[in-house]
């Protein structure tokens, strides 16, 4: 099964690599990067991970790099920048919303809007494991998962990891997510079959060859009807 | 009489799971880290009582040294949690470790013969290398 981990902060391309083929990944996300490219097997993904303080930086950046890159992550835990990046399609990806939080940093309406948007929300592994209150961060994640549940929005499962060390296989990944309320059938195929789906309907859109989510533009039909 | 109770009906026997799991680490480290390591984020993670649920065993004699391979016993509907626990782990004694779960299996035998490299010279069938 082709396994993918959209999330990883490590800085040396190498490490990196290499963890990821011992733990039978075929794709990983090392975020900004510019690039795709294909090494010894193992896809690397260009992404970009975006800070923002409010609802306009988020805004211009989005602008300066949707174009360039395969996934658009945004760096969440504001509810201002939540609910933004909940709103805007261009966003793949919202990475811990309930960080920094006492509550889980999305509502309904977010919840709403990233289901209408296709914007994903993250279970973190990385803020779990370097969480000074455990017990707090999980009770999060748990009611982040039931929002989620209930208006049917996307979750994803990455690890986030700074260091090789806090890299996961991915079918554990998927063993906490189902611990903390996610279906585990759910979260297997969010971890494989839908993140190689997401890229590639990405890669689609950047090569011009695919309009919005359903309609694809056949090479040769252009300019006929 | 012997001073053990019979041995239970099977409906009402415990339905067991063997994980079977693979440290990844620079270094080495003793089976006695090991086991510590993996009672104290049990215990963490789970707490006693949840612990006390999952009949968590782990399996001395089938440690491998030189693999790093291994296998944890626990009841069969509490696998998802046992796997969480695991990757909880971050340090063995002083060492930076990942523990990866390479597969549950149903019987000792299945599981040393699918991921110890355990061979039985009255088994024709198909099997794994590695």
């Amino acid at each position: 099964m082709p396994w993918y981990d959209l999330h990883v902060e490590i800085q040396k391309k190498e490490e990196a690599l290499e963890m990821a083929k011992r733990l039978n990944y075929s794709g990983i996300a090392i975020v900004n990067k510019k690039d795709d490219e294909v090494v010894d097997g193992i896809e690397l993904i260009s992404s970009a991970l975006i800070e923002a303080n409010n609802k306009e930086e988020l805004k211009a950046k989005l602008q300066s790099v949707r174009s360039k890159v395969t996934l658009v992550l945004v760096s969440g835990g504001k509810y201002e920048v939540n609910r933004s990046a909940c709103e805007d399609s261009r966003v793949d990806v919202l990475c811990h919303p309930y960080l920094g939080r006492a509550d889980p940093g999305i509502d309904h309406i977010c919840a709403r809007a990233a289901r209408e948007n296709n914007v994903a929300l993250e279970i973190n592994f990385s803020t779990i494991l370097n969480s000074p209150n455990r017990p707090k961060t999980l009770s999060q994640i748990r009611k982040m998962v039931e929002i989620c549940e209930k208006y049917e929005a996307p979750i994803v499962i990455t690890s986030g990891a700074k260091n090789p060390w806090e890299m996961r296989a991915a079918r554990d990944l998927a063993a906490l997510a189902a611990t903390l309320g996610v279906d585990i059938a759910y979260a297997i195929r969010s971890l494989s079959v839908y993140a190689k789906n997401l890229i590639e309907v990405n890669r689609q859109k950047l090569q011009g060859s695919r309009v919005g989510d359903a309609l694809i533009v056949r090479e040769g039909d252009e300019g006929g009807g | 009489m012997e001073d053990k109770p019979k041995l239970l009906p099977p409906s009402m026997r415990e339905r067991e799971r063997y994980i079977v799991f693979e440290v990844i680490s620079k270094g080495d480290f003793s089976y006695d880290e090991l086991s510590r390591s993996i009672w104290f984020t049990t215990l963490a993670f789970l707490g006693e009582l949840g612990a006390s649920s999952c009949g968590i065993k782990l399996i001395r004699n089938l440690w491998d040294e030189r693999t790093k391979r291994g296998v944890i016993r626990c009841f069969h509907n509490k696998i998802e949690e046992i796997r969480s626990a695991l990757t909880m782990i971050r340090k063995i004694g002083n060492e930076d470790v990942i523990v990866h779960v390479l597969g549950v299996t149903g019987t000792i035998k299945s599981a040393k013969r699918k991921f110890l490299g355990h061979y039985y010279l009255n088994d024709f069938g198909e099997r794994d290398e590695g």
